[in-house]
């Protein structure tokens, strides 16, 4: 090894994460840990991390991120490698089923800067349509008004907001976005920084017949067992104060504040988060503005949006409903939902800090009783899942492009992080394993 | 003695010394920060920063569907050189600078209103969405710190009656600026954390675009550019000291230290504010900028030109 490689062996692993089914929770507590350096963007990294199963509909975009990477680079498989050839065959990649993906990729950081192959890659290196045009960026040449001149979407002209006419583009964004939900990926419309329109929305993980890989996050399981059979609820508490935190610690990196999100997201990993340490955060978080006048306003959506949405983005503005409120063992314990009074960004994340504290209390005030959750109905940390696979995130799509419409880039962003959406949660009839 | 009678092969050196040592102390005070405020997290600070540069130089570099490839390798270059530019004519000890410029106020402006088109370009050039977005909102808020900018600067030169960096500096031998211009100090911070978008006003390398306007670079250009960027912030660091808290003068200790021990300290504070304060969304930073910063600019500089009288 050389002595610039043997210097950079010693630095965190550069790797983009790419959340697969039942593997945000895991994916986001992985960036407390100090090993990894976790990256926004698929070029500085060096091994690709898939955590969780993909589906089909997945591995296309999955492959575009892989060929992203610089070289060298290689692929971690944090559950289970796709068995069709194109990824089968990809030398160096490791698949695996431990607890712990960071051993094993920092044993590829190395092996690839000791000389190990790198990874070629998956798709072909050609424009997506025919060279049509006269000049040397495609332009020029018949019938090049608007549409895709050599394989790129040309940027027409549209009105704006200020009466005046600007180019538009229209763009495809995620499904890997960092922060963005599993499976989601947006066709946009966007003229300049402002995201004028969502054409179109693309669950890429609603399909599963083809899903490949298992399940990494156990928290989310809690609540599909709670559908159908008696479960503590200490268990079920915790598992929701561990994902909020998990969102708040991505949502936290995504905004900037890279130490804040890495001490939440070592929190989150717990398996039983302190008050304490909550509350510490809690009051870090409001000081650097992130639960104030930062976010304030931002993704403000009307009662109709937030009924669609559910769970805590339903209380935060101002209703307050909950399942909880109808089961005994819930009552006994005095539970009342904790209601909010603005539907914006902010007050979605000062819902989930609230809730935490409240399923904080809660688990330790029901675990010494035994106390446990009813079958059918349960209030997951994304809103009400019935055990006929139903639940508040069949309404979603209906009015997300209405939601994320004619804003600014970071209102834009921070309003779909901040909804926390769960495309990829275990439905009946929609496993997230590989049968 | 002006470091310019010495002999040129100097003063290039002296500069890049500067810069190199400036960017390895933001880098350093970085990952302190990061540790000190995690808790958890505890990475050595002074050697991440030189294993974190190595791993950035061997990744290839990458090339995009028809980039302007001009462009990709001026920007780092060109953001270096601005930097260097403006530490220039920071005085670094008494009757030292590289180059002090009988306007050297000037240049400083100068050297920001650029800085935001060499970012523009920098997102510009790989021909890549995210990258372009970044671009598009850095430049949209650049206005907004330039403008606080210049009225801090007029504010300083008012007491000294010069635009000489080394004069700014002698007229504060009785009172720091930072205590008869007391708005202007945090303005100043604004600017600087524009200028290198950094911290709360990070709107052209945030993760909420993949990177921004390094969303498509890797290599050696994305080291050199994240070395120009820390280089610039300890270069603001600089200034800052040299126009509030008195540059190089202190007593028993030689000017240079004092001058750096300044630096360092304007340095963490700027550093610790990438991890103290939450992203500012940039048209919200549009608004603070022109209903409040700017009317602050406007009473600072009434203030000096009161004090000056």
């Amino acid at each position: 090894m050389s002595v610039l490689a043997r210097l950079a062996a010693r630095a965190p692993v550069p790797v983009f994460v790419a959340p697969g089914l039942g593997g945000s929770d895991a994916a986001r507590r992985l960036l407390g840990r100090s090993e990894l350096d976790v990256v926004t963007s698929p070029r500085h990294a060096a091994v690709l991390l898939v955590v969780g199963a993909v589906t089909s509909d997945l591995l296309g975009p999955l492959a575009q991120v892989h060929d992203q990477l610089a070289h060298p680079r290689s692929t971690v498989w944090w559950s289970g490698r796709p068995d069709e050839p194109l990824w089968a065959e990809l030398p160096g990649t490791a698949a695996l089923l431990t607890d712990d993906p960071v051993p094993v990729v920092s044993e590829r950081w190395r092996a690839l800067l000791a000389g190990d192959e790198t990874e070629p890659d998956l798709g072909a290196d050609r424009p997506a349509n025919a060279w049509e045009g006269v000049g040397p960026f495609g332009q020029g040449g018949e019938g090049m008004m608007g549409g895709t001149p050599y394989g790129r979407p040309m940027a027409m002209t549209g009105d704006d907001r200020d009466g005046l006419v600007l180019d538009q583009l229209h763009m495809r964004i995620g499904p890997f976005l960092p922060a963005f939900p599993v499976g989601l990926a947006l066709d946009v419309v966007v003229q300049g920084e402002l995201v004028q329109e969502v054409t179109s929305i693309v669950d890429l993980v609603e399909d599963r017949t083809g899903v490949r890989g298992g399940r990494i996050d156990a928290d989310d399981e809690v609540f599909t067992r709670a559908l159908t059979e008696n479960v503590p609820i200490a268990e079920l508490e915790l598992a929701r104060a561990r994902h909020h935190l998990g969102a708040l610690a991505a949502a936290l990196v995504a905004g900037g504040l890279s130490s804040l999100g890495f001490a939440v997201a070592h929190v989150a990993a717990t398996s039983r988060p302190d008050r304490r340490d909550v509350a510490r955060l809690t009051r870090r978080i409001a000081w650097s503005g992130w639960t104030g006048w930062t976010n304030a306003g931002l993704g403000m959506i009307d009662e109709a949006g937030a009924a669609a949405m559910g769970g805590p983005c339903l209380r935060a503005a101002g209703i307050g409903e909950d399942l909880r409120t109808q089961q005994a063992a819930y009552r006994q314990l005095g539970f009342a939902p904790v209601v909010g009074t603005r539907g914006d960004v902010a007050g979605r994340w000062r819902q989930r800090l609230a809730e935490v504290d409240q399923s904080l209390q809660i688990a330790a005030r029901a675990e010494p009783l035994g106390l446990v959750s009813e079958p059918g109905a349960v209030e997951a940390p994304e809103g009400n899942r019935q055990a006929d696979g139903s639940g508040d995130h069949e309404q979603v799509g209906d009015r997300l492009a209405h939601v994320l419409a004619d804003r600014d880039w970071d209102d834009f962003m921070a309003t779909i992080v901040s909804l926390d959406l769960r495309f990829d949660v275990e439905r009946a009839g929609r496993p997230l394993e590989a049968a | 003695m002006n470091v310019t009678s010495a002999p040129l092969w100097l003063s290039p050196l002296v500069v890049v010394a500067l810069l190199v040592v400036g960017a390895y102390a933001t880098a350093v005070l970085d990952v302190l920060a990061t540790v000190v405020l995690a808790r958890r997290w505890r990475p050595n600070p002074f050697t991440t920063p030189v294993f974190r540069l190595a791993a950035m130089l061997t990744r290839s570099s990458v090339r995009t569907e028809r980039p302007d490839r001009a462009l990709s390798m001026l920007a780092p270059a060109a953001y270096a050189a601005l930097i260097a530019a403006g530490l220039c004519v920071v005085p670094l000890a008494d009757g030292w600078s590289v180059a002090d410029l009988p306007a050297g106020l000037v240049l400083w402006g100068t050297v920001e209103a650029l800085l935001i088109i060499v970012v523009f370009i920098r997102g510009w050039a790989p021909n890549s969405p995210m990258a372009l977005l970044a671009a598009y909102r850095y430049t949209a808020v650049g206005l907004s710190y330039i403008l606080l900018s210049m009225f801090v600067l007029i504010a300083v030169a008012l007491p000294a009656e010069s635009l000489q960096l080394s004069t700014i500096v002698e007229s504060q031998a009785g009172l720091w600026n930072v205590v008869r211009q007391p708005l202007g100090l945090p303005l100043f911070a604004v600017v600087a954390l524009g200028a290198t978008f950094w911290g709360p006003l990070d709107l052209a390398e945030s993760g909420d675009l993949a990177g921004g306007t390094s969303a498509e670079s890797t290599g050696v250009s994305h080291a050199a550019w994240l070395v120009a960027r820390a280089g610039g912030l300890a270069a603001f660091s600089a200034m800052t000291a040299t126009a509030f808290l008195g540059g190089w003068q202190g007593p028993w200790l030689p000017g240079a230290a004092w001058l750096a021990i300044k630096t360092l300290a304007v340095l963490a504070g700027l550093v610790a504010a990438r991890q103290l304060f939450a992203r500012v969304p940039a048209e919200r930073f549009v608004s603070i900028a022109w209903t409040v910063l700017l009317p602050l600019a406007f009473l600072d500089l009434v203030i000096a030109a009161i004090g000056s009288l």
